[in-house]
């Protein structure tokens, strides 16, 4: 039995000291906020001259960057992150830090060499419903819900694309290392940027879903003092 | 309580399994020396006989459909070319029909895009497209593995080919390509002459020179096709009105533009185009020859007239005849499943 206990801890090990900090690594905590509360889905909010519910609200974030003081690049760790509002544990991890890092960045969406190296597993397996079956491409972001008034209308966007004019794939701003660094998106405001494109629909590689995209990937901010 | 050499056993087990030491044996593609290099890299998808066989059975498994009527072999049949023969437009699930016929499936791993229109970039990633369309297979990739992860083949054919019996997306799509990648086929009378071994008749001859005059453009040796896509100037189908390539790259210049197809095989895969509209390989040679539509897209290789007598048609068929090989087309090895 003794035995066994031993053995048995080895397995143990890596799940301890997940959502712990230490020196060796460096907490991203996501918040995706309506106003100043959590978005959730289900949940009415006033935004704008509308009612609206959100759905669903997924992204991938990957290709971790450490830099120095100086934004000279130190090391990338290119594993995803799959961030669902609907599944909080999602929305924090750990990275592996670095003694003379100061600033981390990271892709918002899976970047193109991914995209056509074929099947991967874990957070890029495709039953994860971020993969595009009619043709290749991941899915950087999904966001789902429903005007519901005085306008009655559904909004769906589903941005990716990873070929020339077409990519998808932007960086984050450079956030200062801390041992939990804290990143807030306004999502009211993605949502009121896109109606001010009067775009509700997105379901494949555009220029809309360039420019929203982009708006997403500047909304991704860390904490300000 | 368990005996002290029962435990030890068990531990040995449990570090044996978490180590992956049962690595199943891996599979070289055969080819001939002449042929470049395949493009599939498999340093991410090592090609194995317990891979294989587990994309093998997957591949004749209607369980991957949404009514469980619907395989991947029911549009690629092996003993012809791996397409869907007498159809025009592929049919799935609920009697739906397609919009494309089915493309065959022959040397995959030189392939730098799939279907018709090169929606695919990555063989691993084809399979998802005819998986969820409605009109195919009408399923998506998170049923099909709820529906076989927890049949007992499926976990013991997983465990073999990936050390681990958890059914997942990556394993099915992978072990289809692995399965795909096998389906080689190099050993019609053609290679036979290219090898020496033994040689055209006349007619053939004269076939294959006209072949290297006219077709060699785009259906290039060795492969028959140059992989890329071009507009061979058929007229638009207006109840189909597919835009080909330009339906993915959303291009002006890629409208009207198909993959090129492999003419491997032909003698077995019609009918022939991406709508199968022509049902025989004179029909075919009548729309080079007279029937080529002028457009902006027209493939610079097609602006020339195509001059072939009726007497030309013939010996160029029966040129595309020796690219026919049984061996292919009946390999055991490439049909259902029914030993392990």
């Amino acid at each position: 039995m003794k035995t066994l206990s031993f053995i048995f801890s080895f397995f143990l090990i890596p799940t301890i000291g997940f959502n712990q900090t230490s020196g060796d690594s460096i907490q991203l905590r996501f918040h995706v906020l309506f106003g100043d509360s959590a978005a959730k889905s289900g949940v009415t909010r006033h935004l704008g001259h509308n009612n609206y519910q959100l759905k669903s609200c997924r992204f991938y974030i990957s290709n971790f960057q450490l830099f120095d003081e100086n934004h000279q690049l130190i090391e990338t760790y290119s594993e995803a992150k799959l961030l669902d509002i609907e599944n909080p544990e999602s929305l924090q991890f750990l990275i592996a830090n670095s003694p003379r890092a100061k600033y981390v960045k990271f892709g918002v969406g899976i970047d193109s060499l991914t995209n056509v190296s074929g099947a991967y597993g874990g957070t890029l397996d495709p039953t994860n419903g971020m993969y595009w079956s009619w043709q290749s491409g991941y899915i950087n972001l999904k966001i789902e819900g429903n005007y519901i008034a005085p306008r009655v209308k559904k909004f769906e966007y589903h941005l990716g694309g990873y070929l020339g004019e077409n990519a998808c794939y932007f960086t984050s701003a450079f956030m200062p290392i801390s041992a939990t660094i804290e990143v807030y998106l306004a999502l009211d405001q993605f949502i009121q940027k896109a109606e001010t494109l009067s775009v509700y629909k997105v379901m494949s590689p555009s220029a809309d879903a360039v420019k929203l995209s982009r708006a997403f990937a500047q909304l991704l901010q860390p904490a300000t003092k | 309580m368990m005996k002290r050499p029962a435990i030890i056993f068990t531990i040995l087990l449990l570090c044996i399994a978490a180590t992956n030491v049962w690595q199943d044996k891996p599979l070289a593609l055969i080819y001939p020396d002449s042929w470049p290099k395949p493009i599939y890299d498999t340093a991410r998808n090592q090609i194995t006989e317990a891979g294989v066989w587990l994309g093998r059975n997957l591949f004749y498994d209607p369980k991957l459909s949404a009514d469980n009527t619907i395989s991947c072999a029911s549009c690629h049949l092996s003993f012809t070319a791996f397409t869907h023969v007498d159809h025009a437009l592929s049919h799935g699930i609920n009697d739906s029909i397609g919009t494309r016929n089915s493309p065959v499936l022959i040397n995959l791993a030189w392939n730098k895009t799939f279907m018709w229109d090169g929606a695919a970039n990555h063989l691993d990633m084809q399979a998802l497209a005819p998986i969820s369309h409605p009109a195919e297979m009408g399923s998506d990739i998170a049923m099909v593995v709820d529906n076989l992860k927890e049949n007992p083949n499926y976990k013991t054919w997983c465990f073999e080919a990936f050390g681990d019996s958890t059914l997942t997306g990556e394993r099915v799509l992978k072990a289809l390509a692995q399965f795909q990648l096998t389906l080689i086929s190099a050993n019609s009378k053609y290679d036979r002459v290219m090898r020496g071994e033994t040689a055209f008749t006349e007619q053939e001859n004269h076939g294959y020179r006209l072949f290297k005059s006219l077709c060699n453009s785009c259906h290039s040796e060795p492969l028959f096709t140059h992989g890329g896509f071009e507009n061979n100037g058929l007229p638009v189908d207006s109840a189909l009105n597919d835009s080909g390539r330009a339906k993915i790259t959303g291009k002006a210049v890629d409208n009207r533009k198909f993959k090129v197809p492999t003419l491997r095989n032909i003698e077995f895969s019609k009918p022939y185009m991406h709508d199968g509209r022509f049902i025989n390989l004179t029909q075919v040679l009548n729309h080079y020859t007279s029937e080529i539509e002028p457009t902006n897209t027209l493939s610079p290789l097609l602006q020339n007239r195509v001059d072939l007598s009726e007497n030309d048609k013939v010996d160029l068929i029966a040129f595309l005849l020796t690219l026919t090989d049984k061996e292919f087309l009946f390999n055991p090895k490439f049909g259902f499943p029914r030993q392990h």
